[in-house]
């Protein structure tokens, strides 16, 4: 016994749990963290933020459209180009109090602009507080004390407030577009050309898909910033003035060309301009102002403004304003939810340290400067209809990444990237979001950093896996020659989309597509329960799995052909008539390829995705019927069917007035029996390869069909798997399924998260179901994870939360992003 | 060799702890304790044997589980309170329960109300579940066997961390040290890391605290601090050991036998609901929660005398 108690470890002290002394001796401070703006005027600003009205502001369409009548005649992009120009050199210039980064969209503190061109259609109805059809399905979102009171000489207009003196003017400008704008002229372009249009009318009825997203249909992606930082528009001017000396046009490509290069000349000339109005503005506010400190601040706004956007920027301020800059220039371009700064870290780093070095800038100016940058970012909405808002949350996705690699792929995090932490832990607005690029080499120094920005619940930041991402970006973008250098230098465009920074076609999409509306069409035999519309033909009795199986692969494919047709079809239209112009300048390399985006401009345009949501309902209600109908034949499938349609004896969810699925009512006990049977059926979550592998088989079935497909530039489509917040509304519209679910409850959200209360054997078997799906051909897949803040208390805590973090991207190596939600009990 | 079919009483398995012991770790819990502590957050750990749960929010009274159970255990409580909806619906004879081997009733119930708390399960079993968590202990992390108390069921626990150092897995135990002094030396070659608790060091006030003496225990957590690291934590009981004299005493104790770092856990009010679930009385008469100031103060004691002192 004796020689047994002999072990190397003997002696050896545990040093566990470390004091807060040797955390802090190796570096960590700690903090529980809540943390005020880091200055007198941060504090004023974000206070102002939150008590403003979001305000709608039609100015900016109403100068566009006053051009594009008076451009008629004019080839498309210059077309395109005056009128971008026009109304930009025409809208209001504001500078608020207190404010030192100048420049916005809107008027107002906080506002949307609006772009009839894309969409003329509920601007009316919403002046006229019309009620619309959808609403009682896509009201999520709404009120939560977002409403105004009526103040005189301002209307509502749902969330929204406007000046009443606009109505009239917008009501006119909607007018104009009536039949012409991209909503309109797509719709006539599908009913003419569209073989399909019947099941395109039938799935938007039924909700397979959800309402049109045209009004903000423009893609996510992170603009070239450093064209405007690092070499200024009047050099893109004189490089394009240069190109067309030497340009003889000789067949319509290359004329084509040339007219690109006018246009691009016409916009950069109107950005300049408008960045001069500003500096006009803030010389006059200066000479009208009475606090010496004030004045000097107006008076550097206004020097900044009279050198960026149009030289290359000399200090960290103006870099920080030349990027903001070019960012409300190109978000002005169209409705962009999602577009996205990207690294600005590793973008001003280099003016960043030059300035400190130089002693012109201190950390504490820097990290005001980023303070105030967010409530810039966060001033900017947008208006959707309704229901687009309800599945988007209404977040505009700017997301701005720290961490990740260089292009040479060593590690590059730097003190700026931990300055942008610390404002979005100072200053908790919801824009711009954050993400961390974690990568093997990423310092736990800036990781730590991160951790305590998790660690005030703002939901920010998500984590994602840099080498994945590098990897699939290698892997979707070989077949247009991507280089590595490329692929390293990634960011997320809108939320969780991998991006590659500057070079990209944005990432657009029709929306979701409805996994759990198309699984109840299967078991009705094609036809949707809710509307009863029959939607596709009689599939048949299914007396096997198989046989359940092959109706799937058939419905889902053929409705996910017909999305994704049907965009092409809006796509094709926004190409013919309204081709973005300064957000091409402002992407590699369409201004040396003389081609906006529309035309494949960009260095990389296999971008266009397909979204979707409920997949892991399906995967469970498979489940749960493959082993009780078809392997253990305990039930038939009707007897299945018809405790569904009976709810389950449930009370309907809407009557409950919840939509979680823990908060329901059993009024019948009739069905208790095979409700326990389908709730006890395999989930996915938990380790269990019966139901993961349906899964997994679920969305190699929902990629093929995504490849199968070709996009309005060419390429196959890019499956995507995330769903915002599209998992209630369609859980509205959806009947009770297999999986246990009753009717209204929310879909499972998230895309490898389990469904609430079914996962019961851990995050990692959670992880470990979710390991199962491949996703390098997958633009986005997310994984969602709550943590009880005492589980991450302290220096500790934060570390395990790091630990944890890395060892995910690492060892487990699936999702590329994580969602890290440390919940506030 | 481990003998893998080796079964014991498992009642959770918590995956992914960033408490109890460095790292990220693998929580198992085995039923059976043979202390009593009036405070105990985890009375579902104290029997060895499997207990049902019964959940009164989701019974809906149908007497399902009375028609199955063969030792006639389950009455309707009463007609009257079939209505309400946080008043139990049904009564149950938990001295029959005791005995029972079938557990029919948790089966058969439709709605979830009743939940066996303890299975048995294979070493292997276990192990399938730790090995699951392998990629992410790391060097630091681990497994932790706790409870109930894993020294009372002896035999599985040491094959089990046997099977856990096979696999090069980091292992920690949480006991109360309550067991003859050869059950405790079998437990040195397996375990890394011993937590264990002093919650008094007056024999017979450790005895009304927790319903047996201390001396043993004391003398255990002087053999196994020879051989391995312990980690001493102390519950913070107002009014009944936080008096400066025993903290004094505990610090001095864990001294002299090169016992350094010790850890003070304010006392919380936790698990009531699981009495309730169990048909067990909570003993532990009210109190307050330690401020931070009292906590503290005890640190400072403690400091003041060379031990290292944590509060979490
Ligand atoms: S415990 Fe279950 S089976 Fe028993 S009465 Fe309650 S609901 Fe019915
Ligand atoms: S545990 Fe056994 S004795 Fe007790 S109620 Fe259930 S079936 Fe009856």
């Amino acid at each position: 016994m004796a020689t047994q108690l002999i072990d190397f470890e003997k002696g050896k002290t545990v040093k566990w749990p470390p004091t807060l002394e040797e955390s802090a001796k190796e570096g960590y401070i700690p903090r529980e963290v809540v943390k005020e703006p880091s200055t007198e005027r941060g504090r004023r600003i974000k206070q102002r933020l939150l008590s403003a009205r979001c305000m709608l502001d039609p100015e900016f369409t109403m100068l566009y459209t006053e051009e594009w009548k008076k451009a008629e005649g004019e080839p498309l992009l210059i077309r395109r180009a005056r009128a971008y120009k026009y109304a930009i050199e025409n809208i209001t210039p504001v500078i608020h109090p207190d404010e030192l980064i100048a420049m916005q969209k809107s008027r107002y503190i906080r506002g949307a602009v609006v772009y009839a061109q894309y969409s003329q259609r509920y601007y009316p109805g919403m002046i006229s507080k019309a009620e619309h059809a959808d609403d009682e399905v896509y009201d999520v979102g709404m009120g939560g004390g977002r409403t105004h009171k009526e103040t005189k000489g301002m209307i509502q207009m749902g969330i929204f407030g406007m000046k009443e003196e606009e109505a009239e003017p917008l009501i006119e400008t909607c007018n104009y577009w009536d039949g012409k704008c991209i909503e309109d002229e797509a719709e006539k372009f599908l009913r003419e050309s569209m073989p399909e249009f019947d099941d395109l009318e039938n799935a938007f009825k039924t909700v397979l898909y959800p309402p049109s997203v045209v009004a903000i249909m423009e893609g996510r992606w992170i603009p070239a910033y450093d064209m405007v930082v690092n070499q200024g528009l009047e050099a893109i001017i004189a490089d394009c003035k240069e190109k067309i000396k030497n340009t003889i046009p000789t067949t319509r490509e290359v004329a084509e060309k040339v007219i690109f290069w006018r246009a691009t000349i016409l916009v950069c000339e109107g950005v300049i301009n408008w960045a001069g109005n500003y500096a006009k503005k803030a010389r006059e506010m200066a000479a009208a102002e009475k606090d010496g400190k004030r004045k000097a601040e107006l008076i550097k706004i206004a020097e900044n403004l009279e050198w960026v956007p149009a030289k290359p920027a000399r200090t960290f301020y103006e870099g920080l304003q030349a990027a903001w800059a070019a960012h409300t220039a190109v978000s002005l371009d169209g409705p962009i939810p999602g577009l996205s700064p990207g690294r600005w870290g590793q973008l001003l780093y280099p003016l960043f340290t030059k300035d400190i070095e130089e002693g012109r800038l201190t950390k504490e100016q820097a990290l005001e400067l980023m303070e105030l940058l967010r409530v810039k970012f966060s001033s900017e909405e947008y208006v959707s209809s309704r229901s687009w808002e309800s599945l988007a949350s209404g977040n505009l996705f700017q997301h701005m990444i720290v961490g990740g690699v260089d292009k040479n792929g060593r590690c590059s995090d730097n003190q700026l990237e931990e300055i942008i932490l610390e404002a979005g832990i100072r200053m908790q607005t919801i824009q711009p979001t954050l993400g961390v690029e974690v990568n093997t080499k990423t310092s736990d120094r800036l990781l730590m950093k991160a951790a305590e920005c998790t660690k005030t619940g703002a939901g920010y930041p998500a984590w994602y896996n840099n080498n994945m991402s590098i990897e699939h970006c290698l892997q979707n973008h070989m077949e247009e020659g991507v280089t590595l250098e490329d692929a390293r230098d990634i960011a997320m465009g809108g939320c969780v989309e991998i991006q590659m920074q500057g070079t990209c076609h944005g990432i657009c999409h029709p929306a979701f597509f409805n996994e759990v509306k198309c699984f109840e069409i299967v078991l009705n035999d094609g036809v949707d329960p809710r509307t009863g519309l029959r939607v596709f033909e009689p599939l048949g009795e299914f007396k096997t799995f198989d046989d359940l199986w092959q109706a799937w692969c058939k419905v889902e494919s053929k409705f996910m052909k017909v999305y994704m047709r049907y965009w092409n079809y809006v796509l094709a239209v926004h190409r013919e008539i309204n081709p973005l112009v300064i957000g091409s300048v402002l992407v590699k390399d369409c201004v040396a390829k003389g081609k906006p985006l529309d035309s494949n401009g960009a260095r990389y345009n296999k971008t266009v995705t397909l979204l979707n949501s409920g997949m892991v309902n399906v995967a469970n209600s498979m489940a749960a019927l493959k082993r009780l109908v078809f392997e253990e034949k305990k039930y038939t499938l009707e007897e299945i069917k018809e405790g569904m349609s009976a709810n389950f004896g449930f009370e309907r969810a809407d009557k409950v007035g919840n939509f979680s699925m823990l908060e329901q009512k059993r009024i019948d006990r009739k069905y208790e029996n095979l409700h326990k049977d389908l709730m006890e059926a395999p989930k996915f979550g938990n380790d269990d390869d019966y139901v993961d592998q349906i899964f997994v088989d679920l969305w190699h079935q929902y990629n093929d069909t995504c490849f199968s497909e070709t996009t309005y530039l060419g390429y196959p489509w890019v499956p995507a798997a995330l769903s915002i917040s599209a998992h209630g509304p369609f859980g509205r519209v959806c009947g009770a399924t297999p999986d246990g679910r009753v009717a209204g409850v929310s879909l499972t959200d998230g895309i490898l998260s389990a469904t609430p209360g079914t996962d019961v054997n851990g995050p990692i078997a959670l992880m470990k179901s979710g390991t199962k799906l491949d996703p390098t051909k997958m633009r986005s897949v997310q994984l969602n994870m709550k943590m009880h803040p005492n589980a991450v208390k302290g220096v500790e805590g934060s570390r395990k939360l790091v630990d944890l973090v890395k060892l995910i991207s690492s060892k487990a190596g699936i999702m590329y992003s994580l969602i890290l939600w440390i919940l506030i009990c | 060799m481990t003998n893998l079919k080796k079964t014991g009483l498992v009642f959770d398995i918590q995956s992914f702890s960033v408490h109890d012991g460095p790292g990220i770790r693998t929580l198992i819990f085995l039923k059976g304790c043979p202390l009593r502590c009036l405070w105990c957050a985890n009375p579902e750990g104290q029997k060895l044997f499997p207990e049902v749960r019964y959940h009164v929010m989701k019974c809906v009274g149908c007497l399902a589980c009375a028609e199955v159970c063969p030792h006639g255990a389950i009455t309707l409580f009463s007609e009257a309170c079939r209505e309400g909806k946080k008043q139990p619906k049904i009564c149950i004879d938990r001295e029959k329960c005791a005995k029972c081997l079938g557990l029919e009733c948790v089966a058969a119930c439709p709605n979830g109300a009743l939940q066996l708390t303890g299975k048995l399960m294979t070493v292997e079993e276990v192990v399938k579940a730790v090995k699951r968590d392998l990629p992410f202990y790391r060097g630091k992390g681990g497994v932790t066997l706790s409870g109930g108390d894993p020294v009372y069921q002896p035999k599985f626990a040491i094959e089990l961390l046997q099977a856990c150092k096979e696999e090069y897995v980091n292992t920690a135990i949480e006991s109360a040290m309550f067991a003859k002094r050869e059950k405790i030396e079998k437990f040195l070659p397996v375990t890394d890391l011993f937590l264990t608790d002093i919650k008094h060091m007056n024999s017979k006030k450790h005895k009304e605290l927790t319903g047996v003496p201390n001396e043993l225990i004391l003398k255990n957590i002087a053999l196994t601090a020879r051989y391995k690291p312990v980690l001493v934590r102390v519950p913070i009981i107002p009014g009944s050991n936080d008096d400066d004299k025993n903290m004094a005493a505990t610090a001095a104790f864990c001294l002299e036998y090169g016992i350094t770092r010790i850890n003070i856990l304010p006392y919380h009010k936790l698990g009531v609901s699981k009495y309730e679930q169990l048909g067990m009385e909570y003993l532990q008469e009210e109190i307050e929660t330690p401020d931070d100031d009292k906590m503290e103060h005890i640190k400072e004691i403690m400091e003041d005398m060379g031990v290292t002192c944590i509060i979490n």
